[in-house]
């Protein structure tokens, strides 16, 4: 008994550079628990999902949504891919060596449920290394919200842990928010009678010139908060501010290409300090726990993991 | 007590765990009830004194084993074995100190030895990880803050005993469960602490 109870300590405070064979363990136990996990996971949802209200929008209007969605999230990936054509434009003409984007691909992954320690909590999806998940993929809620990525140490054969960015062991992240662009449903567009209103004056500027940069913190409430940065301003320029309501776009150099421009939320809260810096606090529009996420998977893992899965 | 029945509640109860924790957790605190812990309580005070530690044991590794928990700021995983085992443990010898001296079926001495048992393998948790946190920086641990979480999450696990409790004593008898244990046994289990 007092060997067991030694080597647990042991155990206990092995560091975690030393540690990482314990992860198969783990692995093994959560491939055991989701036969179980998965349909409990599931009722919770539908609670969960009904008691937020989010059943109650029209179908057909959320699928517009979704679509909208879908092709802003490709506008500002093309956008930043422009971007990024000029960097390394720029950086040829100095003769660096450049690296190519990689293709992705969308792959579907229910989710078994979550790891809740007190301290974080991540989510178990049933999408592995033998269907091309890597470490470090992005994961995106209905295509376009971002959701979280998969840290090292996160994937086993068919099942995978996805930190999410709200949680707060993540860590910050910088974003964009482009000044008009808000979150207002689809619905709202439209009159009663269903018909297009004739004012279509709130277009949002798209500028990524004009984009207001942020970098946001989890406070572990399930919200992201931080300051918004200080424009470099010329004597007759006029920033753009943040308003309750606008969405809020990651832009950050850390996270892959594949993840850029994805939604990180929108802005629910403004608080405007005495020295007059604003303090944004950005909530995610999906509810945790989410039935399905879509992995952003890099195209030639994908097609690694294929040729793997088929050979055995 | 029979064990396939008793590895299937374990089943149960782990899926419970994995599934309920989060989305019971109180608002935005970490406050959570332990699905295992009340199983855990349960077969503690019905159990054979000498089998209690490595059951509790058990069910705290398995506890252990569906937990990761990010470090370097989230950058990678870490499935840490033992904290959960060596809390259960603890939590363990303490029902079998306290079970002789109480009734096994009332509602408010199962809700009490919970709450307590809880208590004590929380507290064990927080002390084992805060000696990693200071071998192992990767690890961002704030004690106190934790503590307190997880002092609320003792009572509400005992809260949710009330509710559990008499379930798992209707499954008795599938578990293999007697009515009677040697209150002798308990006292033998006190006199070695």
């Amino acid at each position: 008994m007092a060997l067991a109870i030694a080597v647990l300590f042991l155990l206990t405070i092995l560091p975690s550079r030393y540690a990482g064979w314990t992860n198969w363990f783990g692995n093994v136990a959560d491939f055991v628990l989701a036969p179980i996990q998965w349909p409990l996971n599931l009722v919770v949802g539908v609670f969960k999902r009904s008691s937020e209200g989010a059943n109650s929008r029209d179908p057909v209007i959320a699928a517009l949504e979704r679509e909208r969605d879908k092709y802003k999230d490709a506008y500002y990936r093309t956008l930043g891919e422009l971007d990024q054509s000029r960097t390394q434009m720029a950086a040829m003409t100095r003769g660096m060596q450049l690296n190519n984007q990689l293709p992705f691909k969308l792959l579907p992954a229910p989710v078994i449920g979550s790891v809740f320690d007190g301290a974080s909590q991540l989510l178990r999806i049933r999408a592995g290394a033998k269907n091309g998940v890597t470490e470090g993929s992005v994961v995106a809620v209905e295509g376009v919200d971002l959701l979280g990525r998969i840290p090292i140490g996160g994937v086993a054969d068919r099942i995978s842990k996805v930190l999410p960015i709200i949680d707060r062991a993540a860590r910050p992240i910088s974003v964009l928010i482009f000044p008009g662009e808000t979150a207002e449903d689809l619905a709202a567009e439209f009159t009663a009678a269903g018909a297009i209103p004739a004012a279509q004056s709130a277009v949002p500027n798209l500028d990524p010139g004009s984009a207001i940069a942020a970098q946001l913190t989890p406070t572990g409430s399930g919200t992201l908060s931080g300051p918004v940065e200080a424009p470099r301003m010329r004597a007759d320029y006029t920033p753009p501010r943040p308003a309750v309501g606008m969405l809020v776009r990651l832009r950050d150099s850390r996270w892959p290409a594949s993840a850029q421009m994805l939604i990180v939320g929108r802005i629910t809260m403004i608080d405007t300090q005495s020295n007059g810096r604003q303090i944004i606090t950005v909530t995610p529009r999906y509810v945790l726990p989410v039935a399905d996420v879509l992995v952003r998977v890099s195209g030639d893992d994908a097609a690694d993991a294929a040729t793997n899965g088929g050979r055995q | 007590m029979n064990p396939v029945a008793l590895c299937i509640a374990a089943y149960v109860f782990l899926g419970l765990e994995a599934a309920l924790r989060g989305p019971l957790a109180l608002g935005n605190t970490a406050a959570t009830p332990s699905f295992m812990m009340i199983l855990m309580v349960f077969l503690a005070i019905h159990g054979q004194a000498r089998m209690v530690p490595w059951l509790c044991m058990a069910l705290g590794l398995a506890v252990d084993l569906i937990g990761s928990r990010p470090v370097n700021g989230g950058e990678v995983l870490v499935t840490i074995i033992g904290p959960n085992a060596l809390g259960y443990f603890a939590a363990g010898h303490l029902v079998l100190a306290l079970r002789g001296i109480m009734l096994r079926r009332n509602p408010v001495a199962f809700f009490f030895l919970c709450c307590c048992g809880a208590a004590m393998s929380q507290l064990v948790i927080v002390v084992v990880l805060t000696c990693r946190s200071a071998v192992d920086s990767s690890l961002e641990w704030s004690p106190l803050a934790e503590l307190f979480a997880r002092l609320g999450g003792s009572l509400y696990t005992g809260i949710v005993s009330i509710l559990i409790g008499p379930i798992l004593h209707a499954a008795s008898g599938l578990m293999g469960i007697t009515e009677g244990y040697n209150r002798r046994d308990s006292r033998r289990v006190m006199r070695r602490m």
